[in-house]
């Protein structure tokens, strides 16, 4: 028997109050838990789907270029360097940067020419014309292009290609139809709804096979990548990028970095809002409890402080009442919000995104949280019900 | 019942000209209740106040057990003022020196019979010792609740709820016991018991004032005195 034993027997007692208090509580908690994991992966997984409407940071060789005139007659301009970037090792530096993990995709693009002719047996030959061949990685160039619209579909092997809807429009492409690309025939597997950017005018086919034809072996002419950035800045990205590939050309498209953060941000802020106003309903609403309770509950008060409980030791009768409804309610909650977080994103089918991990240390945090918010909520109510004389608090009722 | 227990002795409780009003619930001016009351307690003296309803008996007995203060004069115990000690001290008070039984039991409802008994002996984290659970099972004893230590307050008469509350008053060796109308609210065999009850306290030395409206029950003081309309207007022996 100690000064505890007044909550406990209080709360077995008024059972039925304490378990109002302690569902009001839990369900608060669990709201919280459930949103802010859940809006933790529903951000990964929009930043994750936004890596497909294309890349936020392009490498490309470091480029000098020289004006050249003779005589007065203007030359144009000469590129002073080799003007490839050496594919394998390129990819392989870029993934290994200590940010490699916000790494969504690497997509090298090597930029050939050639002169695609009519597939033969064309119903309407026509003259060949120049056509710019990318040679590009197909899952990682899958990757950032999700908004391609597809009449066909995506090369299965090295000798498909995708062709732009100006370009198969010009040459009469349709998927099935077979081309030569310098000398090698191909297969058109798709073409590309328009799209109103240079994919219209161009025809994609495999790194690989792009290499071998134009004997540009290991070549990329750029690299597109899409970075995660909800973890860290894009800067500092950029910077080891930059450590990893030095004497490259590294540039982040700031505006495309920024409008993703802005909708991962948005999504993100409007769930710890909400989670926020949840916390408010739950305080208010254990304040109005608590304080209803020590009001109901002036007569003991009066009882305790006839017998010599000090204020103090009344203010740790109720404050250790609302510890106790704190304490379980943060467990509960917390394990009750881990689990309805798990459930609703396997119902959006998100659970394989990044799930949500449980952790003693969250835990042990939210119990501490809410059992600090309880404490306070009850203390307000307690003081004030202290401070009344106990003569006072005995006629009151 | 006459015996000279205040001739010369010195008070154990001296209130000298105590005031106290209430804020009227009208917002008009605060009602006076006690008006300039003055007495003097003799240690092992049993006193009544008797008066009726309203003339400031219950809050003279607030006043004295310090669970309210006076507007002006003093009470004195064993000398001290202890209307000017700070809150420690009065908590001291109330826990040591002073018990104080009610009209309406006051006990905890969720604790047993045996834990209200304590209750004074619970306020902290250290848990009650073995030997003060054992003197409360004999003052339980005392007043003959021997087997009803671990009944709730809920299942026990108005007469054995009162005991529970006399025994809590017994287990902390209180100086002076304060019971305001014990039996206001038993039924006459009960309130007999009850005070005989505290007659046999009184006769074992403990000092107590009791508050009745029962001129019956006030007989069996050693001094009746009696209060109309905030004032001591006399005092029977």
């Amino acid at each position: 028997m100690n000064i505890l034993t007044i909550p406990l027997r209080c709360a077995r007692k008024k059972w039925l109050r304490t378990l109002s208090l302690f569902c009001i509580f839990t369900l608060g908690v669990a709201s919280i838990v459930a949103l802010r994991e859940v809006s933790a992966v529903v951000g990964e997984s929009l930043e994750r789907k936004l890596t497909s409407f294309g890349a936020n940071i392009m490498v490309a060789p470091a480029r000098e270029t020289l004006t050249v005139s003779y005589g007065g007659l203007p030359l144009g301009d000469l590129l002073l360097d080799e003007g490839h970037l050496p594919h394998a090792e390129t990819a392989r530096r870029i993934r290994s940067i200590e940010f490699s993990a916000n790494i969504a995709s690497v997509a090298p693009k090597l930029v050939t020419m050639a002169r695609i002719g009519s597939p033969a047996g064309a119903a309407a030959p026509v003259a060949p014309l120049p056509v710019a061949v990318i040679g590009v990685d197909w899952p990682e160039e899958l990757s950032l292009k999700g908004y391609w619209a597809i009449d066909g579909a995506a090369p299965k092997t090295p000798e498909g290609v995708l062709a732009g809807h100006t370009v198969a429009a010009r040459l009469g492409l349709a998927p099935g139809r077979v081309v030569d690309v310098n000398g090698h025939a191909v297969t058109v597997t798709g073409v590309i709804g328009a799209t109103g950017s240079d994919d219209d005018n161009v025809l994609l086919a495999d790194i690989g096979f792009v290499q071998r034809v134009f004997n540009l072996p290991d070549k990329a002419s750029f690299v597109e990548v899409a970075a995660l950035c909800a973890g860290c800045p894009i800067d500092d990205i950029v910077a080891q990028l930059r450590t990893a590939l030095p004497g490259q050309d590294i540039k982040a498209l700031r505006h495309v970095v920024e409008q993703r953060m802005y909708s991962v941000h948005f999504a993100q802020q409007l769930a710890l809002v909400v989670s926020l106003v949840i916390l408010l309903t739950a305080c208010a609403m254990v304040v109005m409890s608590m304080l209803s309770a020590v009001n109901e509950r002036r007569r003991e008060i009066g009882i305790l402080r006839s017998v010599g409980f000090s204020r103090s030791g009344v203010f740790t009768v109720f404050a250790s009442e609302a510890l106790l409804v704190g304490v379980a309610a943060g467990l509960a909650g917390y394990l009750s919000g881990h689990g309805l977080a798990l459930k609703v994103l396997a119902l959006l089918h998100m659970a394989d995104v990044a799930p949500p991990v449980f952790s003693p240390a969250a835990l042990a945090l939210t119990t501490g949280g809410i059992a600090a918010v309880s404490v306070l909520a009850a203390a307000f109510p307690a003081w004030k019900a202290s401070r009344v004389e106990p003569a006072a608090a005995l006629v009151s009722l | 019942m006459t015996t000279d227990h205040t001739a010369n002795a010195p008070a154990i409780i001296e209130a000298r000209d105590l005031c106290k009003s209430y804020p009227a619930t009208d917002g008009g001016a605060p009602a006076p209740v006690l008006r300039g009351v003055s007495l003097r307690v003799a240690p092992g003296e049993f006193v009544a106040v008797a008066g009726r309803s309203g003339s400031g008996k219950s809050t003279l007995l607030n006043v004295l057990a310090s669970l309210t203060l006076p507007d002006s004069g003093t009470v004195l115990f064993d000398g001290q003022d202890i209307t000017r000690v700070s809150e420690a001290r009065r908590n001291r008070l109330r826990h040591s020196d002073f018990a104080v039984i009610f009209q309406a039991h006051h006990l905890m409802p969720y604790l047993t019979a045996l834990e209200n008994v304590l209750l004074p002996f619970m306020n902290g984290l250290a848990p009650v010792p073995a030997a003060m659970a054992e003197k409360g099972r004999r003052v339980l004893d005392r007043v003959g609740l021997s087997g009803k230590a671990g009944s709730l307050p809920g299942a026990l008469s108005g007469g054995e709820q009162q005991r529970v509350a006399i025994a809590r008053a017994l287990v902390r060796d209180a100086r002076v016991l304060f019971a305001d109308e014990p039996t206001g609210s038993l039924d006459t065999a009960t309130g007999e018991a009850i005070m005989e009850l505290l007659a046999e306290l009184g006769r074992d030395g403990l000092t107590t004032v009791m508050v009745t409206h029962n001129p019956d029950y006030a007989r069996r003081a050693h001094r009746t005195l009696v209060m109309r309309d905030g004032l001591m207007v006399d005092s029977l022996d």
